[in-house]
């Protein structure tokens, strides 16, 4: 384990997407997703680690998303830098649907808590201003309801809908 | 792109506002039973009152003319709508004085001696109204009820429930009045998961009369106590756990006397007692550690001269968001915001003024997302021209609707 430790210094590892596409990351970047980090720990570096959730292009944003937030070496981050991640962050969400849909399963996959965080934040400001039947669109969400069940559970809210 | 698995939904509804989900529960069955789940509820209620989401402040009007109508305002920080919007109450009755006896995690507990009891979500409009419940006197106290009943309401966490309380004081005539013979209790408590009253076995201490209005924190309600005899001062705080069904008591900073009356209100999860000394002073005290006597500390002091007003009784509601302000109730007229470092009050103002009320506060919450639903009486005219085929759902709103006539004639 010691050996690990001391050998894996700016060492690269590559992660290779459900299309076959690889991608070489510095470990440490890579190690901001907990899913990840416990790979490498148990020993995966030698080889290329499989990421079979994601697409290319997907995980290719990700990879963005981990050389933006890998811990810096020089200690703590600084206030301005916080700011500039902060502004970073909200262009990054900033994308059409499906791939804000996409970054999130990814998010949930490799166990990025703060990529979760941002894009759920990002999903529910989309929501809250949609209504039920482009919610259903968005998420590619089948209605389940028969015409009367629906017409039932609206009448009981709504001033919800006014 | 693949649909996303349900923990994923949960996450992202979690961070939803509670009229949208409303809403979104028609999106399908899945999302329907998502946001019903209490364990959904729950979360979701952690997280209002972890960031204060939602904040509304719910006004009931009182001893005005009647309609007594009840209001609410939005409440971000020191932003407080200064439109009122009307809203309806479940206990429908706009000529008696409505009390709101409590309030806590978004529900608000109203009470009349006419139409008993209710819980009441204001912002999901759904309410339960509580079973009435008959008075017992206890053995040998016939006819001798002490004043009006004592009611609580508050939230007990080992049983995820929500309970109100009811304390009923009785006495009889003997030769020495302070005699603890002299005085009986019939406690009750009701519980919404269970939706009905129990006795409590455990007894009211004898020598105890409540002097306040209830509070409710960590599960357990809490009163200001004094001897039954009108005589002042040896006040102490006593406490009752919900789960456990015990009572305990606790030491005070303060007392009253002929000149200042004390008032027990929560403020950021501490228990603090309000002394307002007649047209001189407020004074809040704090106990900063629930249950520990020595962490009662002097919060603040408003002056008479403080405020380019005179007042009475006042009572704190919440905190600005960095602590430095506190929104206060004065003389159930008006709210203001108290500087307690600059010991300087601004006047909140509203429309319509309203003459007299009492306020509640409430954050985005679901809980009671199972309760009956509040409908209001123009959406009600409307269904009733839109569903005439139903001949039972007909005879139901002509049921409510007889009722709503016969509530406005009451009122005119």
């Amino acid at each position: 384990m010691s050996s690990t430790l001391c050998c894996s210094f700016a060492k690269n590892v590559t992660l290779r997407s459900s299309d076959g596409q690889t991608f070489e990351v510095e470990e440490a970047a890579a190690q901001v997703s907990q899913t990840i980090k416990r790979m490498i720990e148990d020993g995966c570096t030698g080889s290329v680690i499989p990421v079979p959730n994601l697409t290319g292009p997907v995980l290719a944003l990700v990879i963005e998303y981990f050389k933006k937030h890998s811990p810096p070496s020089d200690g703590c981050p600084t206030a301005l830098l916080e700011m500039e991640i902060k502004d970073w962050d909200a262009k990054f969400v900033a994308v059409d649907n499906d791939t804000l849909l996409d970054l999130t399963l990814a998010a949930h996959y490799l166990e990025i808590q703060g990529l979760l965080d941002l894009t759920c934040h990002r999903v529910a400001d989309i929501l809250n201003d949609n209504s039920v039947e482009k919610i259903r669109e968005i998420f590619h969400i089948k209605n389940d309801f028969t015409p009367e069940e629906e017409a039932e559970e609206r009448s009981k809210i709504q001033w919800a809908f006014e | 792109m693949s649909s996303l698995p349900s923990e994923l939904v949960n996450e992202i509804l979690l961070r939803l506002p509670v009229e949208p989900l409303i809403r979104f529960q028609c999106v399908s069955k899945l999302w329907h039973a998502l946001i019903n789940h209490t364990d959904f509820i729950q979360r979701h209620l952690e997280l209002s009152i972890a960031v204060n989401r939602e904040r509304t402040l719910i006004f009931k009007e009182c001893d005005v003319d009647p309609p007594l109508n009840c209001f609410w305002a939005r409440f971000n920080d020191e932003q407080i709508d200064r439109a009122l919007t009307k809203i309806r109450q479940p206990l429908r009755n706009e000529k008696l004085y409505t009390q709101i006896l409590d309030y806590c995690n978004g529900l608000v507990c109203l009470h009349d001696y006419e139409r008993g009891i209710a819980i009441w979500n204001p912002l999901i409009r759904r309410y339960k109204k509580l079973p009435f419940e008959p008075i017992e006197n206890p053995t040998g106290f016939t006819d001798c009820r002490s004043g009006s009943p004592d009611l609580a309401f508050g939230y007990d966490p080992v049983n995820d429930d929500y309970k109100v309380m009811r304390v009923v004081q009785f006495y009889r005539k003997i030769e020495k009045i302070e005699a603890t013979n002299a005085f009986a209790f019939e406690l009750k408590v009701y519980s919404l998961r269970a939706h009905s009253w129990k006795r409590v076995e455990e007894e009211w201490p004898k020598e105890l009369s409540p002097r306040s209005s209830s509070a409710s924190l960590n599960g357990a309600f809490h009163w200001l106590v004094g001897p039954p005899t009108p005589a002042r001062s040896s006040e102490t705080l006593l406490a009752f756990d919900l789960a456990t069904e015990k009572f305990r008591e606790y030491t005070i900073p303060v007392q009253s006397d002929d000149d200042s009356v004390l008032g027990l209100e929560v403020l950021k999860g501490c228990l603090c007692i309000c002394v307002n000394v007649f047209v001189t002073r407020n004074d809040v005290w704090v106990m900063k550690e629930y249950g520990v006597i020595s962490s009662w500390a002097r919060l603040y002091t408003i002056e008479q001269g403080a405020v380019p007003w005179t007042f009475e009784y006042c009572k704190p509601l919440a905190y600005s968001k960095d602590g430095k302000k506190v929104l206060m109730e004065q003389d159930f007229a008006y709210l203001f915001w108290y500087d307690i470092e600059e010991k300087r009050g601004t006047r909140v103002r509203f429309r319509p003024m309203l003459k007299s009320f009492q306020t509640a506060t409430c954050v985005g919450s679901l809980v009671l997302l199972d309760g009956d639903i509040l409908i209001d009486p123009r959406q009600k005219k409307r269904n009733k021209r839109k569903r005439k085929s139903n001949p039972a759902e007909g005879l139901n709103l002509l049921v409510e609707a007889m009722e709503e006539v016969v509530n406005e004639e009451q009122a005119v």
